[in-house]
């Protein structure tokens, strides 16, 4: 299958007072033409860099230390940033938020906020790009009264979907959905999830989704990548992430997440220890501090991603001897 | 053991009243861990401090068989000393001027409890108790030098050095990383095996069924049912507690969540059952009047015109 | 501890501001060290040197080069050199020449030798002034006759004279009858001896007064040779034991270049001036700081803690006093209090400092109360009060702990509103005017100026600057201390 976006080696740092974070560190994954990629992992992992990178939105003490991010066969890191801002970003590549309180402007109503983005992007008539808003509203099972009201009159749920409506407004090719539903319920969260793949089905665009999550990747993603400290620790299609994963990481992960149908067990694990320091990682692996299998060469080489049948990625010296 | 029997709250939002809190009752009996579950705005908060006493209400609050809703001085500081309460964001619900130690001995402090010596055992060995080991690197440090994990930690241990008989805990994992969020949830299951009861407060039904005896559901500012674990889990009544745990996701591939409610596309009604706008089995009674919780089986009751 | 010392000497805003304030301090504390005067705008110590005298380091300069300086001779009785005639003895300890006369006519000269190096200099020195002190004891029916000179060369002039009642004629003024048969003392003590209060004057003759029109006594410092005398003379008139102590004489040539910061339109020390205000201003300022961050904090507190009606009344107290514009009702209070003796004997300062304090806390309480009202929405507070903590225990235990940072930079900003509404006051001639403040030295040199012709810089930098680094660095302190002991700042957090 075609390949939407690829990311290769990239590195993603940010500079403190004396040293520097190394939020993404030789990171390579890719996202297939249709798919949606579960980017995993937990505080601090860099998933959230990785969609900053992506998008071109990166703080200003964050810097591209290297690698290459491949959409529609040009680099997009070192693409020009006008021609980035007119041709890519929120055209192609669109990028849904976590709701919080400053996702959407409070001085201006949502239908306004959404003829801006078209009208920014596309030479259209106004009232053709208000006709827009209020379909790409109704698309997402909004009422289009809403059009009509201030961010801070809609719920958490209602201001998830106009996001969504607003990223899906361009047709773009590439949706990053950014810890869409962690500020929401369960339930609201059930319906935001059914949505998005709906949308997928009928729009085609491909999807990453990230979040910290497991188990909501399981009902919706495609593909998985999981992240720890800044590097990529496994990859592969959900079915094999979840049935057969090779990484300790995920398998301890996996096993942490609460199951409701497993209630009764009334038992679940914890990984020991705390996520690493990223501006002082240790040497080696850098999940080797909480890994069960610890051996002497995590501490020595940075284990290589190597790649099993069915472009399944693992990042461990466990494996060294099945390549 | 602790009880609140129609607990009310009403805030001021905007000059507006708001009802958080609409006739509760709630009670969690001894050596029980008991789950409070709901979305945000429905009260659960409001309604783990109330039973502290941290929030004004109308009502009252039962404590071994005596009402202290309105005592001061002395039989304050006992309810204070023995019901304790663990927030949600440990880094905020710790003062970072202080150190560990005395984030911890602050409660002996204030109630005089023990000699220097004796407060400095019972910090000890509160911190090995939450499984900060060894306790004297950890007591002589700062809050800023620990992660949010060891920081929900010191803040279980600031109540556990009380030597509660109750403990609201709300949302005590929720910020965390799931990767540690049972090794905080363990540390109340062992409480749990020391007599000592909780009111988990959560807004995820997967994680507090792992250790809860029995679970209450609440909905805009009132319970809709309440049950064993069982019960609320295998067998849920009501509309609402079965849209939630149709909508909890699972770890395994191709597992579909259904939402099985309406949007909140519309305001929260004045009279009438709090969920009639979402409600997919609604009927017209449910506009006019909320149903009261009736009983479906033994100690198990809904709040619904269903049964 | 050490943690935050480390972390404020990181900066270097601090440091600059530390190294000023710590500057002031020190001048402050050491005022009475640095200076001899305790008040120079007191008479008795103006004129020390000629009214508008620069510095002494600015004769750098070509337009102040060739000014002679103001000299002071300090003898001691070692420099004495005794002449005797007749039956005299005489013996030296440290504080006097003590000489015993026997006889009739029997005399000592005591004289003290000095040298001022008059060529090098454009023009003499404006006046100069003699203080002199002694003791002659007599038996009975003796009278004893004290004359002191001045030598130049082989000119003596007599400047003062000490005689017996009977002989007072000899002089018109001022001859201090010593009585007779007594233990007396004598002494000079002189403002400037010119040519009103000098006897020598009057022994001049006619053409000699015309040619000193202006102070005579200094032109004895102009010409050579530069070497000089001063003598104190006792002579016994009627043969009786008399012992004379005479104490070394002080001399002081006032002149046109002053000491470190020369003087102003009195004639005063203008560094006396600085050092002296700074002391002031900075203890009025400091105080008044103190008890308006006191004010502030305490009402701040309880509308911030307390909140709804309590927090209403208070607020809008606050919100009036802001209404009131503060600096021409200081005035108006200022005048018609001292001005009408409203207040009878009460320190001036006293009325500024508790005016300025009562007009000034409002801006401190609405930051303290808002700063209150973000820290009790803390879960931390509310886990103080789970834990049984009262009032009393949240407000001293995390409350005023967590706005130690607040506190302190309150402090340190109010420092330099202070000093900036009293030298205001003291400008326009309301506040203190009897004591140098670096308000009112400003304001008698913007007054003064206007009737000089020239830019009296010694004068107007020292309070002006003062005043500027003092504020600048009382700001920057406060700010390097909030930042540093506030911890939530730190973490990027409200």
């Amino acid at each position: 299958m075609e390949e939407e976006i690829s990311i290769e080696k990239l590195k993603t740092y940010f500079k403190t007072k004396s040293d520097y974070v190394k939020a993404v560190d030789d990171l390579s994954m890719s996202v297939k033409k249709g798919q949606i990629m579960g980017l995993a992992g937990e505080s601090g992992s860099g998933k959230s860099t990785v969609v900053t990178t992506i998008f071109r939105v990166l703080p200003s003490n964050a810097e591209v230390k290297g690698g290459k991010i491949t959409f529609e066969g040009n680099d997009i890191l070192s693409m020009d940033e006008k021609k980035f801002k007119k041709e890519i970003r929120w055209k192609k590549i669109s990028w849904i938020p976590q709701v919080s309180m400053d996702s959407l402007d409070p001085l201006y109503t949502v239908k306004s906020q959404m003829m801006e983005t078209i009208l920014t992007h596309e030479d259209v008539s106004k009232a053709e790009a208000a006709e827009r808003a209020y379909k790409a509203l109704e698309s997402v099972k909004l009422n289009p009264e809403i059009a009509e009201k201030y961010p801070h009159e809609l719920s958490g749920g209602q201001k998830q979907r106009v996001i969504i409506a607003m990223a899906l407004l361009l047709n773009p090719s590439l949706v990053i959905a950014d810890e869409p539903t962690t500020a929401l319920d369960v339930v609201t969260q059930a319906s935001i999830v059914e949505l998005l793949t709906k949308k997928k089905k009928e729009m085609g665009f491909s999807m990453i989704f990230v979040t910290h999550d497991l188990s909501l990747l399981a009902t919706m993603a495609d593909a998985v990548t999981v992240m720890y400290a800044g590097q990529l620790a496994e990859s592969g299609n959900a079915e094999t992430i979840f049935k057969s994963p090779e990484h300790p990481y995920t398998k301890l992960l996996l096993k942490s997440i609460p199951d409701i149908r497993k209630w009764k067990e009334r038992k679940l694990y914890s990984i020991p220890g705390e996520p690493p320091n990223l501006e002082n990682p240790p040497s080696g692996c850098r999940f080797r501090t909480r890994c069960p299998f610890a051996m002497e060469i995590c501490k020595d080489k940075v284990p290589e991603p190597v790649t099993l049948k069915g472009g399944h990625v693992v990042a461990c010296h466990l494996l060294g001897d099945k390549k | 053991m602790i009880e609140g029997k129609s607990i009310s709250v009403k805030f001021k939002v905007n000059g507006r009243d708001f009802q958080a809190l609409k006739g509760v009752n709630i009670k969690v009996n001894k050596g029980e861990v008991v789950g409070l579950a709901g979305e945000s705005g429905s009260g659960k908060t409001t309604l783990g401090r109330a039973i502290l006493l941290l929030q004004k209400f109308q009502g009252q609050v039962i404590w071994d068989g005596r009402d202290v809703t309105k005592v001061k001085g002395k039989k304050m500081k006992e309810f204070r000393m023995k019901n304790q309460i663990v927030y949600q964001d440990p880094f905020d619900a710790i003062d970072i001027r202080l150190k560990i130690f005395d984030v911890i001995a602050e409660g002996l402090r204030i109630h005089h409890e023990g000699s220097k010596q004796e407060i400095r055992d019972s910090v000890m060995e509160s911190l090995k108790l939450v499984g900060l080991n060894p306790p004297e690197q950890f007591a002589n440090i700062y809050p800023t030098q620990l992660s949010g994990g060891q920081l929900q930690r010191v803040a279980i241990a600031r109540t556990l050095v009380m030597r509660p008989d109750f403990i609201v805990a709300d949302e005590p994992v929720s910020m965390l990383d799931m990767s540690i969020r049972a090794g905080i949830l363990e540390i109340f299951n062992e409480l749990k095996s020391k007599g000592t009861s909780t009111l988990m407060i959560t807004h995820d039904l997967s994680t507090v069924a792992y250790v809860s005896d029995r679970i209450y559901v609440m909905y805009l500012g009132k319970i809709v049912e309440s049950g064993l674990t069982s019960q609320i889990v295998e067998n849920p009544k009501h509309p609402y507690t079965q849209a939630l745990i149709s909508s909890i996701p699972v770890p395994e591939p191709g597992y579909k969540v259904e939402p099985k409610l309406k949007d909140e596309d519309v305001p929260v009604p004045e009279k009438g059952c709090p969920l009639y706008p979402r409600c997919p089995f609604r009927m017209e009674k449910c506009k006019t009047s909320d149903p009261e919780m009736v009983q479906v089986e033994p100690g198990h009751e809904v709040a619904c015109y269903l049964y | 501890m050490n943690k935050t010392l480390k972390s404020l000497f990181k900066r270097k805003s601090f440091l600059i501001s530390f190294a000023i304030l710590i500057f002031f301090v020190i001048i402050s504390a050491t005022a009475n060290l640095l200076t001899p005067y305790t008040n120079p705008y007191e008479f008795s110590q103006e004129y020390i040197a000629n009214p508008y005298s620069p510095p002494d380091w600015a004769s750098i300069f070509p337009q102040y080069s060739g000014l002679p300086p103001t000299t002071t001779y300090q003898f001691t009785t070692s420099h004495a050199v005794v002449q005797k005639e007749g039956n005299v003895s005489f013996t030296k300890n440290s504080t006097y020449v003590i000489g015993e006369l026997q006889g009739k006519n029997s005399c000592l000269n005591v004289s003290y030798p000095f040298t001022y190096n008059s060529p090098a200099y454009k023009k003499a020195p404006s006046s100069f002034s003699l203080n002199f002190t002694g003791l002659i004891k007599t038996s009975s029916s003796t009278d004893v006759q004290v004359n002191i000179y001045l030598i130049h060369g082989n000119k003596s002039y007599f400047l003062e004279s000490f005689v017996p009642v009977d002989y007072s004629f000899n002089f018109l003024y001022p001859t201090c009858p010593l009585p007779v048969n007594s233990v007396s003392n004598f002494s000079i003590e002189s403002g400037g001896l010119n040519f009103v209060n000098s006897p020598y004057i009057s022994s001049l003759s006619g053409s000699a007064r015309l040619e000193g029109g202006i102070l005579i006594p200094s032109l004895i410092f102009k010409g050579d040779p530069t070497s000089y005398n001063v003598m104190v003379s006792v002579k016994d008139l009627s043969g009786g034991p008399v012992s004379a102590y005479i104490s070394p004489p002080k001399l002081k040539n006032e002149g046109y270049l002053y000491g470190i910061l020369g003087t102003d339109f009195r004639g005063s020390s203008v560094f006396s001036e600085f050092v002296l205000g700074a002391r002031f201003d900075l203890e009025l300022s400091v105080a008044t700081s103190l008890v308006i961050v006191g004010i502030g904090l305490i009402l701040g507190l309880i509308a911030g803690y307390k909140g709804g009606k309590t927090d209403t009344v208070l607020n809008s107290v606050t919100d009036f006093f802001l209404t009131i514009p503060t600096l021409p009702l200081l005035i108006v209070l200022e005048s018609v209090l001292v001005a009408t003796n409203l207040i009878l004997n009460v320190n001036k300062a006293f009325i500024i400092f508790t005016l300025i304090a009562l007009l000034s806390w409002m801006a401190t309480m609405k930051i303290i109360r808002s700063a209150t009202f973000t820290l009790k929405g803390r879960t931390f507070v509310e886990a103080s009060r789970a834990l049984g903590g009262g009032s009393f225990h949240i407000l001293f235990k995390h409350l005023i702990p967590n706005l130690l940072g607040i506190i302190v930079a309150q402090i340190a900003y109010d420092v330099p509103t202070v000093i900036l509404v009293e030298s205001g006051l003291d400008f326009l001639g309301l506040g203190i005017t009897s004591f140098p403040t670096w308000g009112n030295m400003l304001g008698y040199a913007s007054h003064e100026l206007t009737a000089s012709n020239g830019f009296v810089w010694w004068w107007i930098l020292p309070p002006g600057l003062g005043i500027i680094l003092l504020s600048a660095a009382f700001y920057f302190i406060g700010t390097a201390l909030r930042d540093v002991l506030s911890p939530y700042k730190t973490r990027g957090e409200a």
